[in-house]
């Protein structure tokens, strides 16, 4: 078992270094970034491994994701939009993206059902995930620091 | 008037590295003065439009870009600085000293990610900000050299492509014989992708027809029997080209209650996707029966 979170964990590291490449993340950024976003893959992974859920597994890495890059983007002065984009890009769902049209395609109308269910429930907890957390460290900048807002 | 010069990792220690400005440049109040009052209300939204544009070409989302804008105009004393964004327009417009309405706008067309960029332009919003009287003659200086940062060689983005593609046949769960396969796709579907970016086609169809070529070439290698799980290698290598930037951008226009720019951006996430789906499962289709 920890051979395998290791295994999952430089898998998801090679994605996020490729990644880093593709949108020229570069500097002082590169290794929060590819740490948040492997970090983030391995917990969802972790978590479904030993509970089973699919979507909390997802909503936690998306909350750890969203947390990592609003205190990096804080820490560094930068927008958090690279750390947290690094990050989400391994949990989005291309997998049940693909077996939904696969199946509708193919006219197993169940299956499509069921794909496609999952795959929109996956995405729809991530964004709530994200918008929960930036909600909050924006209400708690308006509360610690209103003077800045 | 010499307030604390920040100097951080940032363009400005670079542009001092290679003598492109030198300090006296950098605050010239006496500069200002000797401008015209509307010369120089042109200049800086001209300018700033410019700032604008480069910061949703990289990946931006509105809510950062109106208000870095709104920002830098206060900095400059504009009155009723305001900004508007949305991913295919930006809308700038203030007062000038004699209360004449200035405003201009541009048309958005090119969206490419550059978080490199993005970081700089948000370092230089930064120091425009907490500097008092920082010259026209900076910010443009600085932006110029920010535009011409480096672009990639394209081998470098198809190597990347194939690192991806290899990490997400492992957490797929693909056989060590589908790595092959993974890179010649990988290698298919950017080279594609990248020709048809170059041209400025419609990001849908061009996301059609690099996933549809993509999965031609995995269905090949299925019926020679080289690898042994097309469907695996085809998701693991459109995983590249799944619009995260997109979906996540539009769901932080949302917090931020943008909703035009963030449904603009959520509707175009969700046609590449289903394009991006559907070129590949056709392929399936056709070489399958």
């Amino acid at each position: 078992m920890p051979l395998t979170i290791l295994k999952e964990f430089l898998a998801s590291l090679l994605i996020s270094i490729g990644f880093s490449i593709q949108f020229r993340i570069k500097g002082r950024l590169l290794v929060p970034a590819i740490f948040g976003s492997s970090l983030g893959w391995t917990l969802c992974f972790l978590y479904n491994e030993i509970w089973g859920n699919i979507f909390i597994a997802n909503f936690i890495a998306g909350c750890f994701v969203a947390i990592w890059s609003e205190s990096f983007s804080r820490i560094l002065k930068t927008p958090s939009t690279s750390f947290l984009i690094l990050g989400v890009i391994p949990l989005v769902p291309g997998r049940g993206i693909y077996l939904t049209f696969l199946n509708i395609v193919e006219g197993n109308g169940a299956s499509a059902i069921k794909s496609g269910n999952e795959t929109l429930g996956i995405a729809l907890i991530i964004a709530l995930a994200i918008l929960i957390i930036n909600s909050l460290f924006i209400l708690f900048k308006q509360v610690f620091y209103p003077s800045n807002s | 008037m010499q307030k604390q010069y920040i100097l951080r990792e940032n363009v400005i220690k670079e542009m001092y590295n290679k003598n492109i400005i030198n300090k006296e440049q950098i605050f010239d109040s006496a500069n200002q003065k000797s401008y015209n009052q509307v010369d120089f209300s042109q200049q800086l939204i001209d300018l700033c439009l410019d700032f604008g544009n480069l910061m949703l070409e990289s990946g931006a989302e509105s809510s950062r870009v109106e208000d870095s804008i709104v920002r830098i105009l206060k900095s400059y004393n504009r009155k009723s600085a305001s900004a508007f964004a949305i991913p295919t327009l930006l809308l700038i417009s203030f007062k000038n000293d004699n209360d004449e309405i200035i405003t201009t706008s541009k048309r958005v067309s090119y969206i490419h990610n550059d978080f490199y960029k993005l970081d700089q332009l948000s370092n230089l919003s930064y120091e425009i900000c907490n500097n008092e009287n920082i010259s026209l003659e900076f910010f443009q200086k600085s932006l110029q050299h920010i535009k011409v940062s480096s672009e990639y060689r394209p081998f470098t983005t198809i190597f990347s492509t194939i690192i991806v593609s290899l990490g997400f046949i492992y957490i797929f769960r693909g056989s060590l014989r589908d790595v092959i396969g993974a890179i010649l796709t990988a290698i298919v579907m950017r080279s594609t992708f990248d020709f048809l970016s170059r041209k400025r086609l419609n990001s849908l169809f061009i996301n059609l027809i690099s996933s549809f070529l993509g999965g031609i070439v995995s269905e090949i290698l299925f019926s020679i029997n080289i690898v042994d799980n097309p469907s695996i290698i085809i998701v693991s290598t459109f995983m590249n080209f799944v619009p995260g930037i997109m979906i996540t951008n539009a769901i932080r226009d949302y917090t931020r209650g943008d909703y035009t720019s963030g449904t603009n951006k959520l509707i175009e996430a969700l046609l590449i996707a289903i394009s991006l789906a559907i070129g590949s499962v056709f392929a399936r289709i056709l070489l399958r029966g």
